[in-house]
């Protein structure tokens, strides 16, 4: 019988990683007083959360909203971009990277990723700076910060606006630096599977007065173009202090596990995990992004997507990263060329492709909240299938046909 | 029966992306409005934005709007890069729709706001002669007014429950429509593209959407308060 538990041998792992969200009796107090309240917006424990959060950050200014693409969407209107403006992108993210561009009619302009970071390439978006441009989104992609000093000059020598779309980094940290410290604003998401959640939520952080003052006016009706209902509630608000108090130990803990497990990698032919820049004090890991090696992989008759699947049957959640956005039919609709008053250019971007389609791969956060034996679990699970390359590439070979 | 309902969402831990009291609400709210599809937003300014979008307002495009109605619908056009055009005094009725639509010929939609409004019936009826959608924004009447039924008359009814509604859950909105096209319209639109049952999928490739969904704090006191109402 096969060792493979993808052909029915014994897994690796028997036990389940760690669930999310993890909920205590402080959250559920926390529930309960906010909603006694009676006030369940623009109430007291947000405005609470802001200012600690201003802190924490060390911004002047901390914001909550409905949503991290809301974040997004409220930082651009609240810097007046939209229709013919640009703005560029990596296309190794989420979705709401690019919805937000749409939503308030720019057009997106992709600049393709760094391959030892998958972090958007300062070069590449240096590459793409046309009259047009007036901001560049730059992905913390994993939690893990990307080029901020190479970005920022870059930003202020053209005279654009560099965004940190800081979804997946609450937490993280460049140069002992809050990452919601650096650029015109970041955006941060509370949805249910990030690091800090309420179920859904946002969090905008900036040290700019006037677009403050702008995305205060759009949440409160006093703008005179916009009136955006996005403040978060009390509920969430409430929540959301709550599971901040765990915050910092399990940042401690996901960075403890993820050198772990980067340490039991360390020398495997096929994988490898991503670099952080050195200039990277606190990598925020809500994933724990790999590489596998392409080439290693198809000399031995194996892809990205086979090996996935023989380790998730180890009982390793392993999934596929992001697809490039550029990739995504809906960006060639009739609905999106009105919405933005013309084409996206979607060539294929080498890194973006490399990442998306032939070596990237995800452990989500949760994982990390696991202990030592957990990671040596993720180690033996890959080892295990390299070593049963060869019956993984032949029966993968025969399944296709 | 809120604060139960809330804590049973804590423990779920489900507390946003659509869960079931986000489901359950929008059922309750459409079978008590006798609409055929409702789904509900973080709010209603969102669920005005999503009824523009999915009625295909965009850039460019004019939308009339009541000049006596609220803050909130008069600027909703902008939220879809349309220009927003008054019309009427106190209330709006078809006479003020009529002389609009002679004077800006190409509207490409019609919001009204439920309390300001007259005349309804034949508004709507010149309206969908014309071919021009028409959004009602019905404001926090839920259980009062002239809230129930409206989608007999308009492609998207709008509800709000922010402070002042019928059902107060710090903020919300609701979307009723009776078109199914529009319904799920709509729906991708309000969550990243994603269509109905695709809840949890992190590649979302055929449709544009942001994220404009209701938490499930929220929904479960909107169903809370729609069930203690049938009740009574
Ligand atoms: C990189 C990135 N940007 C933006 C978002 C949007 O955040 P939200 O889901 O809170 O709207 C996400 C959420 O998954 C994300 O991962």
């Amino acid at each position: 019988m096969s060792k493979l538990a993808i052909f029915g041998g014994d897994p690796v792992k028997h036990k389940p990683f760690p669930g999310w969200p993890v909920v205590s009796k402080r959250d559920e107090a926390a529930i309960e007083r906010a909603f006694l309240s009676g006030k369940l917006c623009r109430g007291e424990a947000a405005s609470a959360l802001e200012r600690r959060l201003e802190e924490r950050t060390g911004t002047r200014h901390a914001v909550l909203v409905s949503s991290g693409t809301l974040a997004l969407e409220l930082i651009l209107r609240g810097l007046g971009i939209g229709y013919g403006d640009e703005v560029i992108l990596p296309p190794y993210t989420f979705v709401a990277t690019l919805s937000a561009i749409l939503f308030v009619g720019a057009t997106p302009v992709f600049a393709d990723i760094d391959t030892e970071t998958y972090n958007i390439c300062p070069a590449s978006a240096e590459s793409k700076v046309t009259q047009k441009t007036r901001a560049i989104i730059a992905v913390a992609v994993g939690g893990c910060p990307p080029s901020i000093d190479r970005l920022s000059e870059l930003a202020s020598r053209k005279g654009i606006h560099l965004i940190i779309d800081a979804a997946q980094a609450i937490g993280a940290k460049w140069r002992g630096v809050d990452i919601g410290a650096y650029g015109t604003a970041a955006a941060f998401s509370c949805q249910n599977t990030k690091n800090l959640t309420s179920g859904e939520g946002g969090i905008i952080t900036t040290n700019d007065d006037a677009l403050y003052e702008n995305i205060r006016a759009m949440l409160e009706g006093r703008h005179e173009k916009y009136f955006i209902e996005s403040c978060m509630t009390e509920l969430q608000a409430a929540v959301l202090t709550s599971q901040l108090e765990k915050l910092d130990g399990e940042i401690v803990t996901r960075e403890r596990m993820a050198a772990y497990l980067d340490a039991r990698l360390h020398g495997l032919p096929f994988v490898r995990p991503l670099m952080r820049e050195k200039e990277v004090t606190v990598n925020a890991y809500h994933l724990y992004i790999m590489r596998f090696d392409s080439d290693a992989l198809t000399d031995k008759g194996l892809s990205r997507d086979i090996m996935l699947r023989a380790v998730a049957a180890e009982g390793v959640p392993l999934s596929a990263g992001y697809l490039p956005l550029y990739s995504f039919p809906f960006i060639k609709t009739e609905a999106v060329r009105r919405m933005i008053g013309g084409d996206i250019d979607d060539s294929p971007l080498k890194n973006a492709e490399k990442a998306g389609y032939y070596e990237g791969a995800w452990l989500f956060q949760s994982v990390l909240l696991a202990d030592y034996e957990d990671m040596d679990d993720i180690a033996r699970a890959l080892i295990k299938v390299w070593e049963n390359a060869g019956e993984l590439a032949a029966r993968s070979r025969k399944e296709e046909r | 029966m809120s604060l139960e309902l809330l804590k049973e969402v804590l423990h779920s831990g489900i507390w946003g992306t659509i869960g079931p009291y986000s489901q359950k609400a929008a059922e309750a709210l459409a079978s008590h409005m006798g609409a055929k599809h409702c789904l509900m937003l973080y709010s209603g300014s969102m669920a005005l934005e999503i009824a523009l979008c999915a009625l295909g307002v965009c850039q460019g495009d004019v939308v009339l709007v009541p000049a006596s109605a609220e803050k909130i619908v008069r600027l909703s056009p902008n939220l879809a890069g349309a220009k927003p055009i008054e019309c009427g005094g106190e209330k709006t009725g078809p006479t003020d729709i009529k002389a609009a639509l002679v004077a800006e010929p190409l509207i490409k939609c019609v919001v009204l706001d439920a309390n300001v409004v007259s005349g309804l019936e034949e508004t709507s009826r010149l309206l969908s002669s014309r071919g021009v959608p028409l959004i009602i924004w019905a404001g926090g009447q839920v259980f009062s007014g002239a809230g129930r039924t409206l989608t007999k008359f308009c492609d998207f009814a709008v509800y709000t429950f922010s402070e002042g509604s019928d059902i107060y859950a710090g903020c919300g909105g609701a979307l009723l429509t009776d078109e199914p096209r529009l319904f799920h319209i709509a729906y991708a639109l309000h969550n990243c593209g994603r269509t109905l049952g695709e809840e949890a999928s992190v590649f979302v490739d055929k449709a544009v959407g942001g994220n404009l969904r209701i938490t499930e704090w929220q929904a479960a006191i909107i169903y809370s308060g729609l069930k203690n109402q049938s009740k009574e």
